[in-house]
């Protein structure tokens, strides 16, 4: 049988290589790359977020403090940089930071489409292109499903276009995770962005196992839960373990414990200090945890 | 379970403390140095309401109704929109209250005005202090000079002012302080999950002005 790039993929995220995938990711103490299902591009471990953080409005000295984490995060090798124009002045603040030098000419820039009007759907997406100052978006998302039923096929229009390479849906908190899994049985996409960490594990059951079945990659927000498990994770010691991942915070701990899992493709945290980013990058580098070190994980997740 | 539900409101917030702060910053910066012009007007505004006539009454309204006119546009619609998306309705309800108080200036009970109040020293003491309450508190709570937020420039400080000068006036119909009091409780939702005491402070300071008011009319 000879499979297609696709089916390959599709295969070794669905785990049936997983035991020949496992050691190569355990043991590797380089940066590691995980394939987009649909095409096989590589792409970092670690994107970033700007839900809250990039949201800073006119005010310049902290447009230039988000300008040196965005600077930053490409010096680390970051290439995804999400954001929505549901997050306030954040796409504002990427452009000004890209006529800032910030960030490189061609990166993976994520947003999304987030109205239930199609005439503002068209508009706001238009508005993504300017504020963004870019002719093509790496992913163009549906924002929280909504309207996605007449967004999707205009998206696909702009994919197929050029103006697109990727077209996905996204949804956060655990909402709305049943009208998720339909888009994703029936529709033509390539990505879906959902809120997975230690503590909110839902998405196993169906939704990650469906997107190794579908060849669809993973995005994962949310992987702090907006900093409440640092809260929960205050004052516990580092467990022993986290040393053999290379692991030297619970920040590390909490992103390889996400993009270990098989059907993620990257996780995005979002940070507004350069101390943080620089934590969280280094969670793309060394062993990852097999599965069982990631039950070992939940355990001790539960445990605490 | 509280703890539960202020983490709930949080995730609806778009912004952090630390923008609000910028955000108020920037606009100050913006305006300097014309935003002295409220420093005239409130000054003006305290010795209509130490001089209550039926024509100052309605000057009070009107001034107010510009204050209430530049707020919406211009630090709402203008800045604060750019932070928060849901801001923008209220833009359009400040603008809202400003017509309101004008059309409200021409209120048969305005004619009252001279009878109905007694000018003591203390009721512009109260204005005043209205005034300076909320950049007060904003000061005990870290925020810096230039990002304090002052009457007739920004909404909480106008809003707290607008019902202390009404209730002086002893003029509160509902239509003028339902605004107010829905302004003050928009600001406690972003600013209890922010733990941004002023903003949480507004609600309370408002809501027991209300009250006293009510009282002492009722007397």
């Amino acid at each position: 049988m000879q499979l297609n790039r696709r089916q390959l993929l599709q295969l070794t995220s669905a785990g049936a290589l997983q035991g020949w995938c496992a050691p190569l990711l355990a043991e590797s103490k380089e940066r590691i790359f995980k394939p987009i299902p649909s095409t096989g591009e590589e792409i970092p471990l670690i994107g970033m977020g700007t839900w809250i953080t990039f949201n800073v409005g006119d005010n310049t000295s902290l447009r230039d403090a988000r300008c040196q984490v965005l600077s930053r995060f490409f010096e680390l090798g970051g290439r995804m940089v999400d954001s929505s124009p549901m997050y306030g002045s954040a796409e504002d603040v990427l452009g000004y930071c890209e006529t800032r030098e910030a960030a490189p000419k061609q990166y993976f820039r994520t947003t999304k489409v987030w109205t239930s009007s199609d005439s503002e759907g068209r508009s706001q997406i238009a508005d993504s292109y300017r504020l963004w100052k870019t002719k093509q978006f790496g992913l163009f998302q549906v924002h929280n499903l909504v309207n996605w039923r007449s967004h999707l096929p205009y998206l696909l229009d702009l994919k197929a276009e050029g103006k697109i390479r990727y077209v996905g849906i996204s949804t956060s908190h655990g909402r709305r995770h049943r009208d998720l899994a339909h888009i994703m049985q029936n529709q033509d996409i390539d990505f879906v962005q959902l809120t997975y960490n230690l503590a909110d594990r839902e998405v196993e059951e169906r939704l990650l196992p469906l997107a190794a079945d579908k060849g669809i990659g993973v995005i994962v927000n949310r992987p702090f839960r907006r900093g409440g498990l640092f809260d929960r994770l205050n004052g516990v010691p580092i467990p022993d373990w986290a040393a053999s991942l290379g692991c030297e915070n619970m920040a590390q701990i909490m992103l390889k414990f996400i993009v270990s899992h098989p059907s993620v493709t990257c996780a995005i945290p979002a940070t507004s200090q350069l101390a943080h980013l620089e934590e969280n990058m280094a969670a793309q580098y060394g062993p990852m945890p097999d599965s069982a070190t990631r039950k070992e994980m939940i355990s001790w997740f539960e445990r605490v | 379970m509280i703890a539960d539900f202020k983490d709930w409101l949080g995730n609806f917030l778009p912004y952090s403390l630390e923008s609000w702060k910028g955000l108020l910053a920037h606009y100050n910066q913006t305006w300097w140095p014309y935003s002295a012009a409220s420093v005239v007007l409130a000054v003006g505004l305290l010795w209509l309401v130490f001089r209550p006539s039926l024509l100052h009454g309605r000057v009070t309204l009107w001034l107010l109704g510009i204050c209430w006119a530049w707020v919406g546009w211009f630090f709402i619609g203008d800045q604060f929109a750019t932070l928060n998306w849901s801001a923008r309705y209220f833009s359009w309800l400040f603008i809202l209250q400003s017509f309101l108080l004008i059309i409200y200036s021409f209120h048969g009970e305005m004619k009252k005005l001279s009878k109905k109040t007694r000018p003591k020293l203390w009721s512009s003491t109260l204005v005043f202090a209205s005034m300076l309450v909320i950049p007060c508190i904003q000061i005990l709570s870290g925020y810096s000079i230039n990002q304090l937020g002052w009457f007739a420039l920004t909404p909480d400080a106008t809003a707290l002012t607008t019902v202390t000068l009404l209730g002086m006036l002893n003029f509160l119909p509902t239509g003028l302080w339902i605004i107010p009091i829905i302004w003050s409780l928009f600001v406690f939702t972003y600013s209890w999950p922010l733990g941004d005491i002023p903003g949480m402070s507004l609600f309370l300071c408002i809501a027991t002005l209300l009250m006293a008011f009510k009282l002492r009319r009722a007397d």
